[in-house]
């Protein structure tokens, strides 16, 4: 079996499919940052902004946990993905 | 048919195995349901009937009762039985005369009402199967 | 015409929120209601079903662009519960103020910047409360993206408390056929009645004599639902005419099935007694079980519904509508027991019980029979079939019904006028006519874990159109 750095390398450059907001959103790596989750997102018109908290869906065997801008994730076509702002008071 | 008595079905079907489930839908989304071949104990004759009743849309609300088998089943055991008739003597809780609604099928009913019933855990299966341990046991 | 938005919360929930959002240190907190939704033909209700306070100095925190501000992480997760337990995000906090509350510019700049993406994650409406100690405003977002104020905001308590964003104004002068009422009860208390419509489940001894006291006293809108046509040995207990039943007509021969037939049906002589009571009352009347899906449906706009009805499919069905979309309510019954073998009356009671959100669940007080529904459900040719054997018709007597029926309009209007004194009794209240004595009796307390008034998950409690209610299939 192929080690997880040689799938990496194979699908480097490979567009994909997620959902942000349960829009879906075209990646052109598997490999991207929470930023560039969020900054395409903006670009395919999904209704948020660079600074809004990103949220990885659960899925079986792992909970839903936040991603960071500078952190660098795999995605594949099942990645769901929220994106929501705080929520300001005065 | 009503979810709840959908997945009272499933678990009769998951319990019985090796039994025939036979269902007819009634008009408000319950069903009525024989289940074939069960064994009677010693003391009934003949040695297998069938086991009727419906589950009805309130279920789980709803208990599980009467329950009905065939109408040939009399009292063999040792003992006097207290319910006489010419068709053949039967225990207590049973009665002559009845039909299997649904299926419209002659047959003695067996009554036993559920006193301080719970609904999450007293369930069509586990109805059946006290039922048929009371017939076993006459 | 656009249909207004309401929020409906139970007393007990509302001083939790109260409580949390007020701890008298003139500061500002949060939160997040999760509410289901109903829509009725008198607009749409929000339910606030759960309440998740945000901890200070963790969840609720110092703004970016505003005073203090919900985390994101808070939010993620209501939002995300929301959309997993289909109900509506309500962010919640409060603000200063007396009678009249809004939103500032900097709580509607976060809802503009942040309340797409909310709405796009859960795919239903979202929005947010603010409010004051006397006031509640709203800001509800649907999915195409258009705002909406919420208008009126309803505290279900043994008192029913209305809030606003602001004080209304002054209502008209009360109709003088209700000058005397009006006296004590308010201009303000009048106009309300002829806002309210309320359900009536029974049109019987207890339910026809109910119809013409709240009709009386202004209720402007009814549904009354009973199958029944009414009969000769009714008439000893209900405002009927002999005709009514037939009676004339059998004794010259009419066949009893024809007669029966014939007879007029319960919810046409209460619509008869409420336009006697008032020319301009709005009435629907069904004759039909309120088992029937377009019977109980009826029921979910009401504010009020009373249920004078015995069978406990009624009551099943009943207990599910009130907690289901947060609707309070009264039980009533009469019981007679008398002696199996000397006929001598052994014990007379009426029951009267508030049933509420949180408190005289019918379910959890016991009145709901396993057996009972298994009879009923089985249907009379089943039943007579197989030779069982029908209840007697129970005793019933028009002074114990009118009785019980009184205190419940007496407990309805009370209570909607905010007039019941806060340290009555909520225990339902028990006659007994032969000791000429009226006592309350504590019922049992609510249980997390029931189907309908519980706080679990699978509870039905708040859920609106989430769920569907208990009926056959159609």
């Amino acid at each position: 079996m192929a080690s997880e750095t040689e799938l990496e390398s194979e699908m480097r450059g490979t567009r994909v499919a997620v959902s942000v907001n349960t829009k879906p959103v075209t990646l052109t790596n598997h490999r991207v940052t929470g930023l560039e989750i969020k900054q395409a997102a903006i670009a395919q018109g999904v209704e948020i902004q660079e600074d809004f908290l990103l949220t990885l869906e659960a899925e079986p065997g792992r909970p839903a946990r936040t991603i960071g801008d500078n952190e660098t994730i795999t995605v594949t076509k099942h990645s769901v993905f929220t994106a929501n702002d705080v929520d300001d008071d005065s | 048919m009503k979810p709840g008595v959908e997945f009272a079905l499933k678990q009769l079907r998951e319990g019985l195995q090796g039994h025939e489930v036979r269902i007819k839908e009634d008009a408000d989304g319950g069903v009525f349901v024989i289940v074939d071949n069960v064994a009677l104990g010693r003391s009934l004759a003949p040695a297998r009937s069938w086991v009727g009743f419906q589950i009805t849309w309130p279920y789980p609300d709803a208990d599980v009762y009467p329950h009905f088998i065939g109408p040939e089943v009399r009292y063999v055991g040792k003992g006097g039985a207290p319910t006489i008739h010419p068709d053949g003597n039967l225990p207590t809780s049973m009665t002559r005369g009845a039909t299997m609604p649904g299926f419209d099928l002659p047959a003695i009913q067996v009554s036993r009402r559920s006193n301080r019933r719970n609904p999450d855990t007293d369930t069509a299966l586990q109805k059946l199967l006290r039922v048929i341990e009371f017939l076993r046991s006459r | 015409m656009e249909r207004s938005w309401t929020l409906t919360i139970d007393q007990a929930q509302y001083e939790t929120v109260v409580r949390h959002l007020f701890p008298g240190d003139q500061d500002e907190h949060g939160g997040v209601i999760a509410a289901g939704i109903a829509e009725t033909t008198r607009g749409t209700r929000l339910l606030a079903r759960e309440f998740f306070p945000a901890t200070d100095g963790v969840e609720f925190v110092e703004g970016r662009r505003g005073y203090r501000m919900l985390t994101a992480e808070f939010v993620s997760d209501r939002i995300r519960y929301c959309r997993d337990e289909r109900l509506t995000y309500l962010a919640v906090h409060n603000h200063m103020g007396g009678d009249s509350v809004a939103f500032s510019d900097a709580d509607n700049r976060s809802h503009e910047r942040g309340y797409p993406a909310l709405l796009d994650i859960s795919g239903r409406p979202v929005g947010a409360l603010v409010l004051t100690e006397e006031a509640i405003a709203g800001d509800i977002w649907t999915p195409d993206r258009v705002r909406r104020p919420i208008g009126e905001s309803v505290v279900v308590g043994q008192n029913i408390t209305r809030l606003f964003p602001s004080p209304l104004p002054p209502p008209p002068k009360a109709d003088e056929a209700y000058d005397r009422q009006a006296r004590w009860f308010g201009d303000r208390g009048q106009a309300l009645l002829g806002r309210l419509k309320v359900g009536i489940i029974g049109a019987g001894g207890v339910g026809l004599p109910l119809v013409t006291m709240l009709a009386r006293l202004g209720v402007g809108s009814f549904v009354v639902i009973d199958p029944d046509r009414v009969e000769p040995s009714n008439l000893s207990r209900l405002d009927a005419r002999r005709i009514d039943a037939m009676v004339p007509l059998r004794r010259l021969g009419l066949p009893g099935f024809l007669a029966n037939h014939l007879s007029v049906r319960k919810v046409r002589l209460a619509r008869r007694v409420a336009r006697r009571a008032n020319r301009r009352v709005d009435f629907l009347g069904i004759g039909k079980s309120v088992i029937e899906p377009d019977a109980a449906l009826a029921l979910v706009d009401c504010d009020f519904i009373f249920l004078a009805a015995d069978s406990h499919l009624a009551r099943m069905v009943f207990n599910a509508v009130a907690h289901q979309y947060m609707i309070p309510g009264i039980q009533i019954g009469t019981r007679i027991d008398t002696d199996a073998e000397t006929g001598a009356v052994a014990d007379i009671r009426s029951n009267v019980r508030l049933v509420l959100p949180y408190v005289g669940c019918v379910r959890c007080n016991s009145l709901i029979s396993s057996s009972k529904l298994q009879d009923e459900a089985r249907g009379r040719a089943d039943r007579e079939r197989n030779r069982y054997v029908d209840e007697i018709p129970a005793p019933s007597v028009i002074t114990f019904n009118t009785l019980s029926a009184a205190q419940a309009a007496d407990d309805f209007m009370l209570m909607v006028g905010g007039l019941m004194d806060g340290r009555a009794p909520i225990d339902y209240l028990r006659f007994r006519p032969r000791e000429r004595k009226m006592e309350p009796i504590e019922g049992f307390t609510n249980r997390p874990k029931c189907p309908d008034c519980g706080s679990s998950r699978e509870s039905r409690r708040g859920r609106g159109d989430g769920v569907e209610l208990p009926l056959p299939d159609r």
